[in-house]
């Protein structure tokens, strides 16, 4: 499968949300692959502890390099073998294989001609050939990197792979509204990739929606609040649910809920198992959602057309 | 060990690969285009004659590098018939064949310039498969271009639809990264060049309606590659000449045979090396001819085959595809 | 680009001076292998077709041992500093063939292979018309001096190959030709299980003395040279190394003399293939001791090995006479017959239990 990771607004958290995604999907045994498509700010390495590409790779070797077609094949991190945090090495007994491209050091947005479409397509059929999971992090908002993944998904030797979309947003009134509007609005992926020759609804049916930082009025992090506070965080939140059943992006197409971590809102890393229980310093409940998500991400069920 | 040797084959896993017989020397008497014959401004006896005095027996046996009397030379003529053709070749023919005679010329062979770019496949043993779209196709599959300096595998070749050149093209100011400078101008430059650079870039086709319109510089390169025996489809000859009758002829090109044998005893259409007199205005395009030949890589079976022969028959022959291809052109 | 040979090459490496003309040649090459993106088995018109990269030009189909269908030979020009150990820069131009295959219905390969002919006159690239060079395929001139070792260790020591770097990278034509084969709209896109493609690497050598130039076969744990004793007849071969030089990258150096080039390029396409099996199946077996599900439950993994790729193993079927040693010497060490034979035990007791265990549930 190739999962695209994309969000109308800069900052939701799709970058770091997906790099957790990534890991816990090798750690369940999937081969797993991150492609930083984030052109004009390509720092999927230091989300991921690696300090060597923690801005992009050196040398011109990173994707944008291969893209522009300066080189053969762009440079895979084995992160097994990257990652600076002992726990995750050497690789973990029964995990996949978790690699990453990232885009090149000082590497910025390019508009996208008719050779850079064909190897954005050979390469993603040749990772998805080799890894279960590919994630391709894109640009936020309606950018090049989007509209190339849009018209390469749309070639016959991708259009018989499994392509899926994940649109992350906040828990605010602004990012449903904008989410919603990235996924099925004028110029959106539906729209656009429908013009690009996908087809509609089989596109329409591939996009799931992952709330970041959301808030939770319940949990002990709002325990303080005075009881006209806790009532008006209720009922923003009944608010908030209603108006994203109203923009198409409720319930029935969420595939996850990523809840307000102090960790992840100080510092874009990964959370691993001693965060959370040697460290205690990333929540239970974060941990717990992100396991949720990386077994939805690769669960048919959570596909399944509406 | 047992002591048997055991040779294990399989037909199929080997190619066969067909011989054609061959001339010494394939002559093109002259080329006119069609318009030249509808309006009749051009005197074909006078045009003739002067090829004629190109073409004399010894000449040509310097030429194809054997003796006078082992030679054995065929002519032909190319008619202009893919663009347009007003006229037939009821009409064409007997006037070719006679303008010629009246030289003291007989032309051998008469071949239609549409056949290269005719489908393929269809008669004899290449019935029913689809091997490739036209000859043309098929040559254009064939080249393989002169790296520039520098080329090194890492990329596709440069693919500039349509276009072949021998050298490296001016950069054109294409796409670039944000917040990087534009390109400055560099001229164009020939691969391997004497000194200076003679940069010459060909058109090969141009897409048009539903399909594609070759040039006529790569429809001659078609033309010479026949002339040497170089082409074959699934092992087999690409084409064959076919007999026709001057009394009998169709009234449009597309009912003649890609290559006409006239009656007579003609020597073998295609040759070792080819020779092609021609007005001083052709130049342009066999200068495209030759470099277009100079990077095309023909099946490495028939090349060997041909080489191996020339070398029993005692006839001298350059490997190269363009050191086998000789021009004479006419002043006015 | 004035860089005179560097310390890796020693003295008497410079080519004798009658043989200026001829210089030595030395073969390299590399071969891709993967699976095929394809549900099932391909039938043998439908490998046909996928192999029929060239209009007008014969596919090699052949039907035993496993079925087996070769493309026609792509050549591609080239014209750039070749590899080099010690980082002398030596222009070669010429051309490399590519060609494309399909074993068994399953697997694909795709190698690319050039002779390099060294010792040439250093202008010689420079001079010779492009023609030439198309009238004989698959030749690399190289001008200036360059000993062929120094090429040897260049090529296959390079540290990925598809890099950013200028000299001739046979590895990116051949993974593009992988890719292209891949990408037929014949292929349903939908493979059985995931499997990496393997890098194999070879070059062939004229017979000598081993030189300093071969660190490669003693260096690192996971090394692994087979030596076999020169004998001095026509056609023969002299030493092989073959060395794992990551988890799917190997090389293969073979000294030999008067042998024909394409069977050794057919030697290395089969050597090649039988290693991605052993690393494939290799793998898959790993990653099931670890899941073991218990209860003698066939790990899922198992079940597209045993159903696509075992019946594929048969070590030097296309092979000559005179190249069986390269085969018989590898079998010796590393074993390649062997590990294959305790991966396949393993799998068949898996199977063994998973049955029995499936007549315990039925019995219950
Ligand atoms: N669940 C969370 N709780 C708190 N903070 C979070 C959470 N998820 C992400 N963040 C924080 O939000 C900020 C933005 O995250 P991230 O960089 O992943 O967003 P992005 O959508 O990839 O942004 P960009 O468009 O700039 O690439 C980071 O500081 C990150 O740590
Ligand atoms: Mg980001």
């Amino acid at each position: 499968m190739i999962l695209f990771a994309t969000s109308d607004k800069g900052g939701t958290g799709r970058s770091v949300t997906s790099c957790n995604v990534a890991l816990r999907c090798a750690l369940r045994g999937s081969d797993v692959c991150y492609l930083d498509f984030d052109f004009g700010s390509p720092t999927a390495g230091a989300i991921l502890h690696v300090g060597s590409a923690a801005r992009g790779i050196a040398g011109g070797r990173g994707l944008h390099s291969y893209l522009e077609g300066s080189v053969a094949a762009p440079a895979e991190l084995d992160l097994w073998r990257h990652i600076e945090r002992a726990e995750l090495r050497p690789r973990p007994a029964g995990a996949g294989r978790l690699v990453l491209l990232p885009g090149d050091e000082g590497g910025g947005e390019f508009p996208i001609d008719d050779e850079m479409i064909i190897r954005c397509q050979r390469l993603l059929r040749r990772l998805a050939e080799e890894f279960e999971l590919v994630i391709v992090d894109l640009s936020a908002g309606r950018s090049y990197a989007l509209q190339l993944v849009l018209e390469v998904t749309a070639r016959p030797a991708l259009q018989a792979m499994i392509t899926r979309w994940l649109v992350f947003h906040r828990w605010t009134r602004q990012h449903i509204i904008a989410a919603a509007g990235l996924a099925y609005g004028e110029h959106g992926i539906v729209d656009t990739g429908a013009a690009k020759g996908h087809d509609r609804d089989r596109l329409y049916d591939s996009i799931r929606f992952v709330r970041t930082a959301v808030p939770d009025p319940e949990s002990s992090q709002f325990a303080g609040l005075l009881p006209t506070q806790a009532a008006w965080l209720q009922e923003i939140d009944a608010e908030l649910q209603k108006l994203a059943a109203r923009q198409r992006v409720g319930r029935s197409v969420l595939l996850g809920s990523v809840p307000l971590d102090p960790v992840l809102q100080w510092r874009e890393q990964l959370i691993i198992d001693s965060d959370v229980w040697t460290l205690r310093i990333a929540n239970l409940e974060t941990n717990a959602a992100l396991d949720a998500l990386a077994k939805d991400v690769l669960d048919e069920d959570s596909w399944e057309g509406l | 060990m047992t002591g048997v040797d055991v040779v294990f084959g399989e037909t199929s896993a080997t190619d066969r690969t067909v011989e054609i017989p061959l001339s010494h020397l394939s002559v093109e008497l002259g080329h006119l285009y069609m318009e030249d014959l509808a309006d009749g401004s051009v005197d074909l006896s006078a045009y003739f004659g002067r090829i004629a005095s190109w073409t004399g027996p010894d000449q040509l046996a310097d030429l194809a590098r054997v003796a006078r009397s082992r030679l054995r030379a065929s002519t032909c003529v190319l008619v202009d018939d893919y663009a347009a053709a007003p006229l037939g070749p009821d009409v064409v023919v007997p006037r070719l064949i006679a303008a010629a005679r009246s030289a003291g010329l007989t032309i051998d062979y008469i071949a239609r310039e549409s056949g290269c770019a005719a489908p393929l496949g269809g008669a004899g043993p290449l019935a029913g498969l689809q091997p490739a779209a036209s000859l043309a196709d098929l040559v254009e599959s064939l080249i393989v271009a002169d790296p520039a300096a520098g080329f090194n595998g890492s990329r596709p070749p440069a693919h500039e639809n349509g276009w072949l050149c021998n050298g490296v093209r001016s950069p054109a100011g294409g796409a670039r990264q944000a917040m990087r400078a534009p390109a400055a101008w560099q001229p164009p430059v020939e691969n391997r060049a004497h000194r200076h650079s003679i940069f010459l870039d060909v058109e090969i086709w141009r897409e048009q309606g539903p399909g594609r319109l070759w040039s006529c510089p790569f429809l001659a390169t078609v033309w010479q590659l026949l002339r040497l025996g170089q082409l074959r489809v699934l092992g087999q000859p690409a084409v064959t000449p076919v007999g026709i009758d001057p009394d009998d002829l169709p009234a449009t090109w597309a009912q003649f045979p890609t290559i006409a044998r006239l009656p007579g005893r003609a020597a073998p259409f295609a040759a070792y090396r080819t020779l092609s007199v021609l007005d001083g205005r052709f130049l342009p395009v066999e200068h495209a001819v030759r470099m277009t030949l100079g990077q095309v890589a023909v099946d490495p079976i028939v090349a060997e085959q041909t080489l191996r022969r020339a070398g029993r028959e005692n006839v001298p022959l350059p490997a190269e595809l363009p050191d086998r291809v000789g021009h004479v052109f006419l002043g006015g | 680009m004035g860089v005179e040979d560097g310390g890796g090459a020693e003295p008497g490496d410079a080519p004798p001076a009658g043989a200026a003309g001829g210089g030595s040649r030395v073969l390299v090459g590399e071969v891709r292998t993967g699976l095929l993106a394809h549900s099932r088995a391909l039938t043998e018109p439908e490998a046909t077709a996928v192999v029929a990269l060239r209009p007008g030009f014969q596919v090699r189909v052949s039907a035993r041992p496993v079925p087996h269908t070769v493309s026609p030979d792509l050549t591609l020009g080239v014209h750039c500093p070749v590899p080099s150990a010690s980082g002398a820069r030596r222009d070669g131009l010429g051309t490399v063939l590519s060609r494309a295959s399909v074993t068994g219905g399953r697997l694909v390969q795709a190698s690319t292979h050039a002779r390099i002919i060294l010792g040439g006159p250093r202008s010689v690239g420079r001079r010779r018309p492009w023609a030439h060079h198309l009238a004989h395929p698959g030749g690399i001139e190289v001008g200036g001096r360059l000993s062929a070792d120094d090429l040897a260790d260049g090529f296959l020591l390079a540290e990925t190959g598809d890099g950013p770097g200028t000299t001739l990278d046979l590895g990116a034509v051949c993974g593009r030709l992988l890719d292209q084969v891949q990408e037929s709209p014949i292929l349903d896109q939908k493979p059985p299980f995931r499997a990496r493609r393997t890098r194999f690497r070879f070059v062939l050598l004229p017979c000598g003395p081993p030189s300093a130039g071969e660190p490669v076969c003693h260096s690192g744990s996971a090394d692994t040279d087979t030596t076999s004793d020169r004998s001095p007849a026509p056609g023969h071969v002299c030493r092989v190394g073959f060395v794992v030089a990551g988890e799917t990258v190997r090389t293969l150096r073979i000294h030999g003399s008067g042998l024909d080039l394409v069977s050794v390029v057919g030697l290395c396409e089969d050597l090649a293939l039988h290693d991605w099996l052993l690393t494939t199946v290799q793998h898959v077996v790993a990653g099931s001791r670890v899941r073991a599900g218990g209860g003698g439950r066939l790990p899922s993994q198992l079940k597209p090995v045993i159903d696509h790729l075992l019946h594929v193993w048969m070590p030097a079927a296309r092979i000559g006479e005179e190249l069986l040693p390269v085969w018989t010497g590898l079998e010796q060490r590393p074993g390649f017959s062997r590990q294959w034979e305790s991966l396949v035990a393993w799998i068949r007791d898996q199977l063994a239990l998973s049955l029995l265990a499936g007549l315990g549930d039925g019995a219950r």
